[in-house]
């Protein structure tokens, strides 16, 4: 059995839209209500498709300006998120006010005392700020991991035949190579590398090279032509 | 009345999408007065329009392993000044054309300097 929308807002017309107009015209008013916030989905509640019962019938509205619309609660209607617009128009057309709700509990609502629903807040949490993305790599334990940082520095006090695990797709990796004081060792790049520069041999020389994980997330291709630095 | 020049700087900061990531953030948008400072805790993309010339900059705040973006644009007639801050090794000339643009990407080195990963670029 279908589930049946438990939340009744009612509220007076006149108190949005003025009782009569500069002319001294009695002013009427409709209004509309509008399920909001359920992007490219079709709303469902209980797995069924719903869509607010509301008629701007003059029927439905009393002759001092009372209406009232049943409303299915927002934590009932999938996707998560969903709120409902209430849009209030003069005789004219011309829109008068227009408010954001949100229901999360059935029973009577007076329309004037629900506090109003802003859909941007709270605003989304801010990521941790980084304070350290770089890592010295041990030359004789050899292995860049990308789940840890995206920067890697190595000083080479000996021969080194790198490897390199757990790529993101799409991060870029930075690696800062350095030769020790005395220089000469070779580095050989992990194999799942590629375009990399060699690196200098001299005393304290340096390269600096950064690489982009490709989607599969198996290897890295080099952004550019590494820059040599003497330090 | 003396038209004083000021120079205008805009800090953008780009969001990364996964961890780990370079800088994940907002962006932020900063008009400092000179002398320039270039603060890691306010982004890691700094877009500096020049319609004066920078005897001076300096950076503070910086994290290791970063990768730092200058983007500076000459305004006006161009051939505005910019000096790099001391930080900054292997850093471009930039371009003085009216109009251009200079980008270059630097990563920092931790209790060291910004070391340039690439040659920089005009556009």
């Amino acid at each position: 059995m279908a589930v049946a929308p438990d939340v009744h807002v009612g509220g007076k017309l006149d108190t949005i839209i003025a009782a009569t107009n500069a002319g001294g015209v009695a002013e009427v008013g409709s209004f509309v209500v509008a399920l909001r916030g359920y992007g490219s989905f079709v709303p469902e509640v209980d797995g069924e498709a719903v869509f607010a019962r509301v008629s701007t019938e003059p029927n439905d509205v009393g002759a001092d300006g009372t209406w009232a619309v049943w409303l299915y609660r927002n934590n009932l209607i999938e996707p998560a998120g969903t709120y409902y617009t209430f849009t209030f128009m003069d005789s004219n057309g011309d829109v008068v006010q227009t408010v954001a709700k949100q229901f999360t509990a059935a029973g009577d609502f007076q329309f004037g005392q629900l506090p109003p629903f802003d859909p941007s807040q709270p605003p989304p949490p801010l990521p941790p700020h980084l304070t350290n993305n770089w890592l010295w790599v041990i030359w004789n334990n050899p292995q860049f991991d990308g789940a840890t940082v995206t920067t890697f520095g190595m000083e080479l006090d000996g021969d080194v035949t790198a490897t390199f695990v757990n790529a993101y797709p799409g991060t870029l990796y930075t690696f800062f190579l350095i030769q020790d004081a005395t220089g000469g060792h070779t580095f050989t790049w992990p194999a799942n590398i590629h375009n990399a520069s060699s690196v200098p041999r001299g005393p304290q020389q340096a390269l600096i090279q950064t690489f982009v994980a490709e989607a599969a997330g198996q290897s890295l291709y080099a952004v550019g032509p590494g820059t040599y630095y003497q330090l | 009345m003396k038209r004083t020049r000021r120079t205008a700087l805009r800090i953008v900061q780009l969001m990364q999408s996964q961890e780990p990531s370079n800088y994940p953030g907002q962006v932020v948008i900063m008009f400092p007065k000179v002398p320039l400072v270039f603060d890691g805790l306010a982004g890691n993309v700094f877009e500096l329009w020049l319609d004066g010339n920078v005897p001076t900059a300096s950076t503070k705040n910086l994290s290791p392993g970063i990768l730092y973006t200058f983007i500076i644009r000459q305004l006006g007639a161009g051939h505005h000044r910019f000096a790099w801050p001391s930080t900054c090794r292997g850093a471009m000339t930039i371009n003085q054309k009216a109009g251009s643009t200079s980008i270059q990407t630097f990563v920092y080195k931790p209790a060291d300097a910004l070391f340039a990963i690439m040659p920089g670029a005009w556009g």
